[in-house]
């Protein structure tokens, strides 16, 4: 096979520089290394690959090896599907049916599958899953000008210097934790993994003495750090932290921002989705402290209007900018031709203040958050009826609830039970003598969230 | 209830596996149950049942049940 030339993204301007790009518990590369690994495996592959672009299904960690097969497969041009190694066989196996990779890599190895050409948009580079390791959603289909376009802006609102060491706790098949590798690498500046969690001693070692200077996380993260009185640590390299991946407890944000003020460090309240590559907007750390809840304005570049507004000034929330997503994948022929459209529809209900700053107040869609990662209502209650379970869902974010209807009987609970898709923590069964019904007959989801889950509060 | 069984119930309760697996060299990150989500959940319990205040030191140090009684007898809960 002809060996064309590769294009390493994110990172141009570094590839000769000897400061580290990468850091794990055990090893660190420079920029310099990261450019020869990722050219030496573009040449491995280009040998072993039988097809030009490749549609490839990659299991990526949070390590250096992992970062290396990640920009390798972008350099070739391949088209790459991101999962997360923690997902289920099942989700894998849906995967390789649905999107016919030709290649899988991951724990170090590549297996070719078949060596048939799919059709592919030029466009489509990256797959993103909508369900995290919950299941197996559609995916994303991203092109690299979208990522360019998203990590651009990051760079230029987020103070993010050459000199920094970003600690990523975030998956990277995670476009939140994606975007926090693209966005350092762009800036020239060091990333971070560690095995570590927030529980244990070598990651606040870590903190300390790499150190850390920026900490990026979804609310269950920052409540595990307020749980651990990270209000009441003296971490003076720290410079700023972010939040995105929903809603944290406004509670929560005042104690963070109050921290951060009192200790002369930045706390970014951000808002995103895999639909946009990652960032839509975030809320200037100086009004943190006055807007809790808030998700203040769109990113540079971007831009937010809603639609059917209430007279409570309430309205769809609908984003445009370069970083909007080609369009959703579910199977392979879905990744011949995208038509993108210019306006997301983001599924969020928002409204702005007189300062131009938006606040989520509801949700479109149906579906709720569990540990930062997407659960479809709809997908979940197909999940149980595929196994002849009637179950309806409803919820909030990290807790779902199952209804039942009382005749079901009690041996429905055991049924429920053996389906464990979810942590336990975050089920809760509920049961109703009968459907509230709309007028056309259909399930009235409004009524039944109301019946078992805001009566239980 | 006695304190040991109290602790037993609150690791119980917070892992949502069965008292009885409740043993002094059950360690965290060993069982799938005792993640960091559930660990975070354990602190909370811990808190609530024994009525302390926990530093970021000693949740960290929590490790396992044994550790967590000899971190809770710092507090002046003693286990007989």
């Amino acid at each position: 096979m002809n060996q064309a030339a590769i294009e390493i993204p994110f990172f141009r301007a570094h590839q000769t520089s000897e400061r580290i790009a990468l850091y794990d518990d055990a090893d660190s590369l420079s920029y310099r290394a990261l450019t020869e690994a990722i050219t030496r495996r573009a040449q491995n592959w280009q040998q072993i690959v039988p097809v030009r672009r490749p549609v490839v299904m990659m299991l990526i960690d949070n390590s250096i090896t992992s970062v290396v097969d990640y920009l390798t497969a972008l350099s070739l041009d391949y088209v790459v599907l991101l999962l997360n190694p923690a997902c289920s066989l099942t989700v894998r196996e849906h995967y390789a049916r649905s999107l016919r990779p030709n290649v899988v890599i991951g724990d170090g190895t590549l297996t070719v599958l078949h060596s048939e050409t799919l059709p592919t948009d030029p466009r489509g580079s990256l797959l993103l899953s909508t369900s995290g390791s919950t299941g197996a959603g559609k995916c994303v289909a991203l092109s690299k000008h979208n990522l360019a376009a998203n990590c651009a802006s990051i760079v230029s609102y987020l103070p993010i210097e050459k000199s920094d060491i970003t600690l990523a706790t975030l998956p990277l098949s995670y476009s939140y934790g994606l975007s926090v590798l693209h966005s350092h690498l762009s800036a020239g500046a060091s990333i971070c993994f560690t095995a570590h969690s927030v529980f244990d001693k070598g990651f606040w070692e870590i903190v300390k003495t790499r150190p850390i200077h920026s900490l990026s996380g979804v609310p269950s993260f920052y409540e595990m750090l307020l749980r651990l009185r990270f209000t009441k640590m003296d971490l003076p390299e720290l410079r700023y932290f972010t939040q995105a991946g929903g809603k944290l407890a406004s509670a929560h944000v005042t104690q963070l921002a109050e921290y951060a003020r009192a200790t002369d460090k930045a706390f970014y309240v951000m808002y995103g989705q895999t639909e946009a590559t990652a960032r839509m907007a975030y809320l200037a750390p100086d009004k943190v402290l006055a807007k809790p809840g808030v998700i203040g304005q769109p990113i540079p570049g971007g831009e937010f209007k809603l639609e059917n507004v209430n007279n409570r000034g309430e309205g769809e929330l609908y984003y445009r900018g370069d970083n909007v997503m080609l369009g959703y994948v579910e199977q392979a022929s879905d990744l011949a031709r995208f038509n993108p459209d210019s306006w997301l529809a983001t599924g969020d209900i928002a409204s702005c203040d007189a300062d131009g700053d938006y606040a989520i107040t509801g949700r479109t869609k149906r579906m709720i958050k569990i540990a930062g990662e997407r659960v479809s209502l709809d997908a979940m209650e197909q999940n149980f009826s595929d196994k002849d379970v009637v179950v309806r869902c409803v919820g909030e974010d990290d807790k779902l609830v199952l209804v039942t209807l009382t005749s079901q009987g009690r041996n429905i609970e055991q049924r429920i039970q053996r389906q464990q898709i979810l942590p336990q923590r975050n089920i809760r069964l509920a049961s109703v003598a009968e459907w509230p019904l709309l007028a056309n007959g259909k399930i009235d989801y409004q009524s039944l969230q109301q019946l078992v889950v805001e009566k239980a509060c | 209830m006695d304190t040991q069984q109290q602790l037993q119930q609150a690791f119980s309760d917070a892992l949502g596996i069965p008292a009885a697996s409740v043993t002094d060299d059950l360690t965290y990150n060993t069982i799938p149950e005792w993640d960091s989500t559930a660990h975070m959940i354990l602190i909370a319990e811990l808190e609530n049942v024994f009525d302390v205040m926990l530093d970021t030191d000693d949740i960290i140090d929590m490790s396992s049940v044994a550790q967590a009684k000899l971190i809770l007898q710092k507090y002046d809960v003693s286990f007989g």
